[in-house]
């Protein structure tokens, strides 16, 4: 009887625990905040290397020099940024992050980088055709970048039992498109410890 | 009368759990299926799930996703096979333990419980997503893939401790490269393939026999070319005591899979444990075969006699069969042009090891189950409810079940190659050899300028199981 009882119990405990289940829960949190979750390559790692990279670029002498000389801020184009590390990094969003803060400063104007160029000049194309002709742009007035932004980014892995160290090295270079001189070099290290 | 009336009611019960549990393993009770799917029938087998569609709701739903999804993807059926694969793909990502299922596992078995897929069969839901997007032409939605590969493939690798042997997946770096590669992202290609390269390397040759594809160290250096890796072409071309000369291409590429054989199935087998006591608070169960003495926390002094006063109790824990393939070679002839399929995941190998490394942990959870069902039994008795003991008794013995579940319609292994064709419609010739003899399968490709086509070709043969 007393083992009849605890059989019921039991059954009931597993009927009410059937409808238990591990929850999930969404929080919505300011994409500034800084969550470092698997110690990889984030968007704080992004947001920050594009923030003082930029800001160590634009202060050095080459800008100050180009505008006495030509009466005009310089026009930068950002290429290439070649990922050289063993994690897959979303260059294009470290690329849009280095042009927004160069745009944000106003202190130089940016020309559009060639993934986005080639639909540009299909709509202006397409614009010879069907738009109106005071509307339409014409050709050959793109203004010619005065300077390319080319970068690359680098891990070193040290790891050893469960600790882990990664080490992140991006190397920026300022090229002038007229005479290929580097005007600029910047480099900035992100080291991060990890253990499990 | 009373106590009559009270057995009637209790081996009507029993009748009912009878009926209720089959002794028959996953793969037995799917052998309608299975038998239809071994010998190529893939129209006959895509018939019989669509009449099967209630399995498409119950908790072996995750497998009946799969089995869905691989026969449409060789049917040719793309969209279809992907509506089943990104079910399966979010059923695990959306997966909540239920702990109501978890309680009635521990008192009938592991089978009771909704079945999560393997971590390498998670893997391999983003290859047939990816082959079936390819197969479509829609490389950008194959890109997304290899993004989603990519988020688990770093799971796997932070969560698994060192026991583990399956840390990383060789193939699924080799297949997010080919992914990056068709969508001309070099710079990420090459990186998914040294990777991929590492892999193989370091875990893939010493763990499962499986070493680099040449075709892969060439794709490496291609790959670094056009990224403008110069000191990575250098240190490859030591490493490989080889020279990289730059090919000019015309026409486009083609990658071509084949999926050859059929992965195992489980099955299940009994071991005896004797139990002795140990530590306050502890029991030892004991084989001394399988040389295995694992100590369980069982709490109160009283529950330790009654486990040792049982002295043997025997467990169901699940293994591994494998279903030997008819080959184990192939060539391809197209456009004048033979190549040979090189190794690149050996399923097979992957299963049957990473079973090999959870045994402990299914030894641990299966002793506990039967410790549990054998004193409630003990008790039964004891309290001298004889009719109850025995129902117990026939019930414990009835639902002791291994989990036999697994994706079983995965190959025994994949081979791949890739060849530069003009472009245009190309017939190929596909020569299969192994023990059994040779055969030959035959097929087109269309190869459009400047682009990567990807095709795969099935050999299911297999040896017959159980």
């Amino acid at each position: 009887m007393k083992l009849t009882k605890h059989l019921m119990i039991l059954a009931l405990v597993i009927f009410a625990f059937s409808a238990c289940k591990t929850t999930r829960t969404v929080e919505r949190i300011d994409p500034k905040e800084t969550i470092d979750l698997s110690g990889r390559w984030n968007d704080t790692d992004a947001r920050l290397v594009a923030e003082e990279m930029v800001k160590d670029a634009l202060a050095r002498p080459w800008r100050t020099r180009f505008e006495t000389q030509n009466n005009k801020p310089p026009r930068i184009i950002v290429g290439t940024i070649v990922n050289r590390s063993s994690e897959h990094i979303a260059s294009e969003t470290f690329i849009n992050d280095i042009e927004r803060e160069l745009l944000n400063t106003g202190l130089v104007k940016l020309a559009q980088g060639k993934d986005f160029r080639e639909e540009v000049r299909k709509e202006r194309g397409d614009q010879q055709e069907f738009a109106s002709p005071e509307t339409t742009k014409r050709w050959k007035k793109e203004l010619g970048a005065d300077y390319m932004l080319q970068g690359t980014i680098n891990s070193i892995v040290d790891q050893f039992n469960k600790q882990k160290t990664v080490t992140y090295q991006i190397d920026l270079k300022l090229t002038d498109l007229e005479n290929n001189d580097i005007s600029w070099i910047g480099q900035k290290k992100i080291k991060k410890y990890i253990e499990n | 009368m009373k106590y009559h009336y009270k057995n009637s009611k209790l081996f009507l019960a029993l009748i009912i759990v009878v009926q209720f549990y089959s002794c028959a393993t996953y793969y037995q009770m799917n052998n309608d299926f299975q038998s239809k799917f071994q010998k190529a029938q893939f129209e006959q087998s895509l018939t019989f799930l669509e009449n099967k569609k209630k399995a498409g709701k119950g908790k072996d739903r995750l497998l009946y996703y799969f089995d869905k999804g691989v026969v449409c993807n060789i049917l040719g059926k793309h969209h279809l096979s992907n509506e089943y694969f990104t079910q399966a793909d979010l059923y695990i990502e959306d997966f909540q333990r239920n702990y109501g299922y978890e309680m009635l596992a521990i008192i009938t078995n592991p089978m009771v419980k909704p079945y999560k897929a393997e971590d390498f069969e998670n893997v391999m839901i983003q290859y047939y997503k990816a082959k079936n997007y390819l197969a479509l032409g829609d490389y950008s939605a194959a890109l997304v893939e290899a993004k989603r590969l990519n988020e688990k493939l770093n799971q796997i690798s932070d969560i698994h401790k060192k026991k583990i042997t399956y840390k990383q997946d060789a193939f699924g770096h080799l297949l997010m490269g080919l992914i990056y590669d068709a969508n001309k992202d070099y710079n990420n290609a090459f990186i998914a393939y040294r990777n991929a390269y590492n892999v193989y390397k370091d875990d893939y040759s010493k763990d499962y026999g499986v070493d680099a594809p040449e075709q892969l160290k060439k794709d490496i250096l291609r790959t670094a070319a056009k990224t403008g890796l110069r000191d990575e072409i250098d240190f490859f071309e030591k490493q490989w005591n080889t020279k990289y000369v730059e090919e000019k291409h015309s026409g486009g590429e083609a990658v071509l899979f084949w999926q050859n054989g059929l992965g195992p199935v489980k099955s299940e087998w009994s071991i005896n444990f004797t139990i002795l006591p140990g530590q306050v608070g502890y029991v030892t169960f004991v084989n001394e075969e399988w040389g295995i003495n694992l100590p369980s926390y069982v709490g109160s002094a009283d529950e330790r006699t009654r486990l040792v006063d049982l002295k043997i109790v025997s467990v169901a824990i699940p293994k591994f069969n494998e279903r030997f393939s008819m080959y184990n070679r192939a060539t391809i002839n197209l456009a004048g042009k033979t190549s040979t399929f090189e190794l690149a995941q050996d399923i097979n190998k992957i299963a049957i090891q990473n079973l090999k490394d959870r045994m402990l942990r299914e030894l641990g959870v299966a002793l506990l189950r039967v410790a549990l069902k054998q004193a409630a039994e003990t008790v039964a008795r004891k309290n001298d409810k004889d009719g109850l003991g025995v129902a117990l008794s026939i019930f414990n013995a009835i639902t002791e079940r291994a989990d036999t579940r697994n994706w079983q319609t995965l190959p025994h292994d994949i081979f791949y190659t890739r060849i530069n064709l003009p472009t245009g419609k190309h017939e190929f010739t596909v020569n299969t050899s192994g023990k059994r003899g040779n055969i030959s399968k035959n097929g087109f490709v269309e190869i459009k300028n400047n682009q990567t086509t990807f095709h795969t070709i099935n050999s299911v043969e297999t040896t017959q199981v159980f």
